[in-house]
Formats: structure tokens, C-alpha cells, sequence
């Protein structure tokens, strides 16, 4: 009031300066901030994937505009053979495994299955194994007849040659959907914890049954998460390369990756854009399902948690609460506990794949942790993850914020930018990232990694912080408000306690998704920066497997100390925290 | 005046004679200058494809001793190298001084120009080297800047449980046999792979109803070609074609009897040359010279020997698995043409005559 005075006595309208006081309110300049980093950060990479499928030759080398490369792509059949080979994939695997994190999340957060922290646990330290050595694993387990799980069941069952096939369509689906339901769980279970238990009893009360509660209550309030969690599922089973390059090539089944695979890397010539025209044929595909996400789910409200507080009382399963404790277990012995052990030998043999008392050895851990090489890409690993995590959480939460708490108009456009590094596969959105921060000043140092690490964790973030804000009411917001709480204010205080356990989870998956990333690490890191997940990949496709092994070990003890250390900081996070 | 002559031819004997040294001298002025200028530079980033291996990483320890440069180690496949190289580049800041790969590779480098002439190395022109290949083919012929520092060769590895010994093959040409059907892993002909190298080599020699005869008795392809062999080895496949000595020397771990043997093949073994360029625009050229040079000496040649199967140029030298090192007396494959031309152009001309038959044999 003074400074309107103030104003007003030299002569200013002082409607202009409120004006203008109220264009700097962190919540007016947060979503231009926020659109401008994105731009950046993810709009300008994707325009360099674009501007490659119409240039002849990489950018900044000799070459005029083409649509060569379209032409080539979509009047070839084989784009269309394996675009339809990816979906046969894709579709069976992103169900199968909505089915079995959906299933997981509801016994541990809305029943009274036994040992939750347990299972909980358990299906974190799944999502924890890193992808490249676990598919190897497999290969040593699963192989026709061979394979050592093959020659267990056989010493049970004699007479049957093979029982498990990993080199099949089969092998691709199972093996996918297991990888995807970890991170699923991730997803769906804090929504499970936010529901309304009052919700459920009331449709009992009303003479609903147990299936119909779930078809009628549960799913309606679930159906954000899922449909975010399930297209995320796809566009990642979409863009899966290590499963079909090592289980699928083999079985003679090529899919969508594997293609911009040869085009980009597997020729005698690197075909950059042919293989972006395919990438961008997967972008196109993803925001058509965003689109539909967006259709599906406009006009509904999912509120659970208001101001007037909410229970979330678990369903007694009576004497059938031993059963889901039973097969979470098992699940986790089958494709966690076996592959873990089998990779743990692995590290201790002379020769990767052959277990065998007489290859025992203990040099290759002798050897890893020796080196200093290794030393320093566990130091750069930890440094570059923490950072991304960090970083990644606050601008995840902030564009979720955005998204889903404001009336900005381009809001809906953010949403979408936020998809983008996932929507492309890795293999081209590291060439869209190389090509776009190449001339920065921070190219070759850890900054440019945890740059794109950022970028490329944004789709989960603000996946992950939109599902839970959903849910989240409006009044406790405007009873603050009223009160005369700032932003800041009511951010600090009434929205970080709330999503303290998305914070949570968000940050674990930010920092297990920045230290296992291969393909933008591949390509991007520098002699300045070095991570173990390169040196995974490069001492797998050099056949040093054995070591590999160990640092695979390695890397999932560091997201397992991540994990631990993340709880520890965020100790007093309720119950629906990872 | 027959005195004067006389005197004349001693001072002409003796300038002849002084040349050599003279030149000698000049090289070595000017080496020693290259040396100092490389210890200003005092870094040199290698660019290799694949990973560092124990071969790399030795090699990279012992020239930092002897010189005081350091050597970053830059791994990459032929795209990321390319992919990364080339934005580099556009940026005005290459990071990379040398790219070290199979010839084909290194080859369709200098065919594009892409690489620059490295100048006279000691170490090429120190005399009596039993060179398995003259590193300096390319350079001598006009065919760009490539230098050849290991030659490799490739073997057909067989199961003894599921092909035993008398069911053969001894040689390539015995792969067409019906009898083998179903039982080979064969690389996939793709890029610079070994499964190229074979589809051009057997193209050329043998003729397309060949290449259509063995692949029908495929059973299935392979990208992962360092675990072929230990697939082959547990028996989840009878023959592989076709590993490297490197690939070989890793199951040769096994204790033995080795379930599996090596057949060197009666027509002859096909050759890999390991090649290595100074590329353009290296922002430390002089290290890059006496990193190149230090390369074809003896003890970096003995260091790539030291690693079982590694691959090596110079005959004097001492492999730790003699049998992985065959390629040193064995015949080579008819018309092995590890050429200029055919690592810039006939490679990958022959090698994609495969894809037809790929294609209807299902494998594609």
C-alpha cells in the first residue's frame, strides 16, 4: 500500500507496477522459465534429429536438404515388417506388465498381505539390476537346451529337451515385461496408497462386490497412473534395444531399434538419417498416445486427498494373505535372486558362462578394484547421477506443478516437450544431443552428461509427480492462499510434505535411470568423464564379461546405497515413499 | 690429372657414402624435434574401436612412461566414432588425434580424405624387421595415410560333441556340405564384421552358388561375436563362422580337453590388418606421430602378443598362445586381397552378396 503511494505521487499508474509485481510472481515466471529450459534442453535436440532427416550428410558437414531419407524409409517394406514386429512385442509386454505391477502394487498397498517392506524391497532391488548384464544372465540360463535352467529342469523332468526358449517372441515378452514391472510398481503403488479407502466401503455399502469395487472405484482413480505408466511401458518397449539386439537377432526377429541400429552403427557407412526419419516415425507414435492419454482423461476428477484427510484401510484377504507373499517371492527368486547369482559366479569365473570350480577365480574383482580407471568412473558415476537426480526432480516437479495445478495456456504444450527424450530412442536422441550441446563451452566435461541425464529423466519425473498431484485436492492450496501465504509459502509447505514421497521415488528413479543410461553415455561422455556403465557396455562387447560381472556388481550396490541414502535423508517419508 | 681423378672418385665414394648418414642425421634432428614438440603437446587421444583391452591400456601406461604424454583412450564403434568426430569437427574443436580399427575401416578414411600424411617413423624404416605385412603398403602405393600395425587371422571353430572330428570341415569350401545344416552361427554380414569379411572373401573365391549353399545351412546369425565361441563351446551350436584369435584365445581358458577345436582351414586363412590414422585437424599431431611410431616398435608389438590371441605385425615377437597365432606360416585364403582397394571398396561391394541369399533363407 505504501508503495502504491509511493508510485502513485510520482506520477506512475500504480495498476502498471501491480502489473508488473504480478508478471514477476514465481508462479507466473515459472511456467515461461520452464518452457524456455525445456526448449533447450529437449525441443532443440529433437530439431536437430528432424533437421538430420532432411539434410544430406551430418549437421555442419558438406550437404544441401533431402528427402532421400524419407523416401528410402517409407518406401522400403522391411520399415513396415519391423514396426509390426515391434508392436507384437510391445503391445503383450506393456499389458503383461501393467498386469503384474498393478497386481503387486494392490496386495502390498491395499490388502494385508504379510512382509510389505519386504516385497516392496524386493521388487525395487529388480529395477536395481542393470539391464545389459541381467539379459546376458539370461542368455546363460535360458539358452535352448543348453542353457543351465534348461539342464536344471531337465535333471527333474527327463526326456524334454527344452523348456525355456529365450530366443523367441516368448523370451522377448516375458523378459521385457519383467524389466518394465519394477519401474511400473514404482508408479502405480503410491497411487494405491493415496486412495480413499472410504471410497471402496462406501461401494460395498452400496451392494457392489469385490470386482465390480475394482472395476467401479479403483481403476476410475488409478486410470492416470496407468495410462502414464502404461504408454510409458510402451514407447520403452518401443525403444528396447538390448533385449531384441542380443535375444531377438539370434531368433531371426528384427525389430524397430535393431533397424536404427544397422542404419546408424551397423554399416559400412554410418546412415544417420534414414535412422532418424525411423526415430522420428517412434515420436510421432508416442505423442499420437499422448494424445489419446490426454482425450481419455480430460473432464475427470481424481482427487483423494483433501483437506478433510483420508484413510487408506487394506482389504483383509483372510486366510489367502500368504498367497501374494508367496508369488511376489517367487517372482523375485525367478528373475531377480537367479540372474543376480548367476552373474555374481559369473564375476568369480576364469571364463564368463562356464560355472566350474576348476575356472574359480577372485582377479577379476583383484583387477577392478585395482584400477584406477575403475575407481574414478565410480567416483564420476556418483557425481554425475546425484546431480541429474537432483536437478531432475526439481524441474520435474516443477513442470508437473505446472501442468497440473495452473491455468497457464501453454501448460499442455510443456506436458508434451516433457515426453520428448523418451519418445526417440537413445541410439538418436544421443546424435540429437551430441549435435545440439557440441558447440556449448561444458561439452567433454560431467555438465554435458548431466545435462542430457536431466533431460532424458524428465519423462519419468514429471510422470511420476503428475500422478501423484492429481490426486492431491485444491482447497488446502486456496485455504493457504487465503491466509495470505506466498507461493514459496504454500510450495514449502503444504506441497513438499505431500509429495515428500514422490520426491522420494522420483529421486531413486532419476538416479538408478542416470546411472545405468548406456546409449547417451556411449556416445557422450569424454575422456573428462567416466562411467561405469560404458565401461559395462565396452568390456561386455569385448567379450570380457567376467569382468563386466563385477562392475555390474558394482553398479547395482551403487544404486542400492543411493537408495538407502535417499531414505535415510527423507527418513520421516510416510509409508507410499519407494 | 689420373690422381685428381682418383681424388675425385674418393670425395664422390665418400659423399655417397655420407648421405645415408646425413639423411639419417636430418631424420633424426628431426625426430628428436617431433619428440619435443609431442612433450609440448603432452597429450594424445586414441580413438579405437571396441574396448579398452589389457593390450590398450599397457600400451597407453608404457608410452606415458617413455615419453611423459599422456594417452587418453577414446573407445567407440565405427558410428559413435563418426557420429562424434564429425560434430566435433563442425563445432571447430576435434578432440580426436588417431583412429585405430580393422583396415576396412581405416581405409574408407584415407579414401575420404579424412585422414593426414604422418611423415617418415623411425620404427617403419628400422631395417631387418620380419614385418608380417609392410605396415607402409598403402603409404608407398599413393593409397592415403593408413599405417598397419597388427595382422589377424580367422579360424572355423567347431564342437567336438555335435560335429565330431571325422565329420569335418576342413576347410571353407567343405561348409556348402548339406550335412552341416542347421548346425552353423554364422556373424552377421553386416558393416566391417568377420561375417562380412568371410561373405566377400568366399564371394570371390568360391562364387555366388556358394555363399547360397552355406547359407542355407546357417542355423542362425550373430552380432555378438566374442560370445559365439563360448556359445559354441557349450554346445548350443556345432560350427562358428567365424572367430577371431581373440574370441578363440578366451575359450581356450577352458580346462582341457577343450570341448570344441580350432580348424585352421586347408584353403587357406583370411587376414585382418589392423590399421591406424593420423586424422585431420588433430589437435595434438606430433604426439599422434610418436604414438603411431612407438606402436610398431618391438615392445608395443610384444605388449599385443603378451594378450593371448592379440594380434601383432611383427614376426619377431614372441605370442603367449602359439596357436591362436597361426596366420604367421598358414596359407593364405585364395586371393586374399587385404588390399587398399579392397578395404576401401570391394569389401563391402563382395561382402553385401550374401544379403540376397540371407534374405531367403529367412535369417534377415
Amino acid at each position: 500500500m505504501a508503495t502504491r503511494g509511493v508510485v502513485a505521487a510520482r506520477g506512475a499508474p500504480p495498476v502498471s507496477l501491480a502489473k508488473v509485481r504480478g508478471l514477476l510472481q514465481p508462479a507466473s515466471v515459472l511456467p515461461l522459465f520452464l518452457l524456455a529450459l525445456t526448449a533447450v534442453m529437449i525441443v532443440y535436440p529433437l530439431g536437430m534429429v528432424l533437421y538430420g532427416t532432411v539434410k544430406d550428410g551430418a549437421p555442419g558437414q558438406p550437404g544441401g536438404f533431402t528427402l532421400a531419407h524419407w523416401r528410402t524409409v517409407l518406401g522400403d517394406a522391411g520399415t513396415y515388417r519391423v514396426l509390426l514386429n515391434s508392436v507384437i512385442i510391445a503391445v503383450p509386454r506393456t499389458l503383461l506388465a501393467l498386469l503384474l505391477a498393478t497386481a503387486f502394487a494392490w496386495c502390498i498397498a491395499r490388502t494385508t498381505t504379510p512382509g510389505k517392506r519386504l516385497l516392496e524391497g524386493l521388487l525395487v532391488f529388480l529395477f536395481f539390476l542393470p539391464e545389459l548384464p541381467w539379459v546376458l544372465a539370461w542368455m546363460l540360463l535360458g539358452a535352448p537346451s543348453v542353457g543351465l535352467a534348461n539342464q536344471w529342469l531337465r535333471a527333474i523332468v527327463p526326456g524334454v529337451e527344452t523348456f525355456i526358449n529365450v530366443y523367441s517372441y516368448t523370451g522377448l515378452i516375458v523378459l521385457g515385461a519383467v524389466r518394465s514391472a519394477p519401474v511400473l510398481f514404482l508408479f502405480v503403488y503410491p497411487a494405491f496408497q493415496a486412495m480413499d479407502a472410504t471410497l471402496e466401503e462406501a461401494a460395498r455399502m452400496a451392494g457392489a462386490g469385490g470386482w465390480r469395487t475394482i472395476w467401479r472405484v479403483n481403476l476410475p482413480l488409478l486410470l492416470p497412473a496407468l495410462l502414464a505408466s502404461g504408454i510409458l511401458s510402451f514407447v520403452v518397449a518401443m525403444e528396447a534395444f538390448e533385449l531384441p539386439q542380443l535375444l531377438g537377432t539370434p531368433a531371426k526377429i528384427f525389430v524397430f531399434t535393431t533397424r536404427i541400429y544397422d542404419l546408424a552403427y551397423g554399416g559400412h557407412v554410418a546412415r544417420f538419417g534414414p535412422a532418424m526419419v525411423l526415430a522420428v516415425l517412434l515420436l510421432l507414435l508416442t505423442v499420437s498416445l499422448i494424445v489419446v492419454q490426454w482425450r481419455l482423461l480430460k473432464g475427470r476428477a481424481f482427487t483423494t486427498i483433501s483437506g478433510r484427510g483420508y484413510r487408506a484401510r487394506p482389504v483383509d484377504l483372510g486366510r489367502w494373505r500368504w498367497a501374494p507373499f508367496v508369488a511376489i517371492v517367487g517372482f523375485f527368486v525367478v528373475f531377480g535372486a537367479l540372474p543376480f547369482v548367476v552373474l555374481l559366479l559369473n564375476s568369480f569365473m576364469e571364463l564368463s558362462g562356464f560355472l566350474s570350480w576348476q575356472l574359480f577365480t577372485t582377479r577379476h574383482w583383484a583387477d577392478a578394484l585395482g584400477r584406477t580407471a575403475v575407481l574414478t568412473s565410480i567416483k564420476d558415476t556418483i557425481l554425475v547421477s546425484v546431480a541429474a537426480a537432483t536437478l531432475g526432480v526439481i524441474l520435474s516437479a516443477a513442470i508437473s506443478y505446472v501442468v497440473t495445478r495452473t491455468t497457464w495456456a501453454g501448460r499442455t504444450v510443456l506436458d508434451l516437450v516433457a515426453w520428448g527424450p523418451w519418445a526417440v530412442p537413445g541410439l538418436v536422441m544421443a546424435l540429437g544431443f551430441l549435435w545440439a550441446f557440441v558447440w556449448l563451452p561444458i561439452y567433454g566435461t560431467p555438465w554435458l552428461l548431466v545435462l542430457v541425464l536431466v533431460a532424458r529423466g524428465l519423462p519419468v519425473g514429471s510422470r511420476f509427480f503428475t500422478a501423484t498431484m492429481v490426486q492431491l485436492g485444491a482447497e488446502l492450496e486456496e485455504s493457504a492462499r487465503i491466509h495470505g501465504a506466498s507461493w514459496l509459502r504454500v510450495f514449502v509447505r503444504i506441497w513438499a510434505p505431500l509429495l515428500r514421497p514422490a520426491i522420494l521415488g522420483a529421486w531413486i528413479l532419476l538416479f538408478v535411470i542416470a546411472v545405468r543410461v548406456l546409449d547417451l553415455v556411449v556416445l557422450l561422455a569424454g575422456p573428462g568423464s567416466r562411467m561405469l556403465s560404458a565401461d559395462i557396455f565396452f568390456w561386455t562387447v569385448s567379450g570380457r564379461q567376467e569382468a563386466a560381472s563385477v562392475l555390474a556388481l558394482l553398479q547395482t550396490a551403487l544404486v542400492m546405497a543411493g537408495y538407502v541414502v535417499a531414505r535415510l535423508l527423507l527418513g520421516r517419508a510416510p509409508r507410499n515413499a519407494v | 690429372m689420373r690422381r685428381e681423378r682418383r681424388l675425385l672418385g674418393l670425395v664422390v665414394v665418400g659423399v655417397l657414402l655420407a648421405l645415408p648418414l646425413a639423411g639419417t642425421m636430418a631424420q633424426t634432428k628431426s625426430w628428436d624435434e617431433t619428440i619435443a614438440a609431442s612433450r609440448k603437446e603432452g597429450v594424445v587421444v586414441w580413438s579405437f574401436f571396441g574396448a579398452p583391452g589389457a593390450a590398450t591400456e599397457r600400451q597407453a601406461r608404457e608410452f606415458e612412461r617413455l615419453y611423459g604424454i599422456r594417452v587418453e583412450l577414446a573407445p567407440g564403434r565405427t558410428g559413435d566414432f563418426e557420429a562424434r568426430w564429425n560434430a566435433e569437427r563442425a563445432a571447430g574443436k576435434p578432440s580426436i588425434d588417431v583412429r585405430s580399427s580393422g583396415s576396412p575401416e581405416n581405409r574408407r578414411l584415407a579414401a575420404r580424405g579424412l585422414d593426414q600424411a604422418f611423415g617418415a617413423l623411425p620404427a617403419a624404416a628400422e631395417p631387418g624387421v620380419p614385418w608380417i605385412v609392410d605396415p607402409l603398403v598403402d603409404v608407398k602405393a599413393g593409397n592415403g595415410h593408413t599405417l598397419h600395425f597388427s595382422a589377424g587371422g580367422y579360424f572355423i571353430l567347431v564342437n567336438n560333441k555335435l560335429v565330431p572330428p571325422e565329420m569335418g570341415p576342413r576347410s571353407y569350401k567343405d561348409l556348402e556340405d548339406p550335412k552341416y545344416k542347421g548346425l552353423i552361427v554364422l556373424s552377421e554380414p553386416i558393416g566391417p564384421s568377420p561375417g562380412s569379411r568371410w561373405a566377400a572373401y568366399a564371394w570371390k573365391a568360391y562364387g555366388d552358388e556358394h555363399l547360397k549353399k552355406v547359407i542355407a545351412n546357417v542355423k542362425a546369425l550373430t552380432r555378438a561375436e566374442i560370445d559365439a565361441p563360448k556359445q559354441v563351446a557349450r554346445g548350443e551350436y556345432g560350427i562358428f563362422i567365424h572367430p577371431t584369435q581373440v574370441g578363440a584365445a578366451d575359450i581356450w581358458k577352458l580346462p582341457k580337453p577343450h570341448p570344441f577345436r580350432l580348424v585352421v582351414p586347408e584353403d587357406g586363412v583370411m587376414l585382418l590388418m589392423g590399421g591406424i590414422n593420423l586424422l585431420q585437424g588433430a589437435p595434438h599431431p606430433n604426439a599422434a606421430r610418436v604414438f603411431m611410431n612407438y606402436l610398431l616398435t618391438k615392445p608395443a608389438q610384444q605388449i599385443q602378443a603378451d594378450d593371448p590371441g592379440g594380434p601383432f605385425i611383427r614376426r619377431d615377437v614372441t605370442p603367449s598362445v602359439p596357436e591362436l597365432a597361426h596366420f604367421t606360416t598358414a596359407k593364405p585364403f585364395p586371393n586374399n586381397p587385404d588390399t587398399y582397394e579392397f578395404g576401401s571398396k570391394l569389401f563391402f561391394e563382395w561382402s553385401a552378396k550374401a544379403e540376397p541369399h540371407l534374405k531367403a533363407a529367412g535369417l534377415k
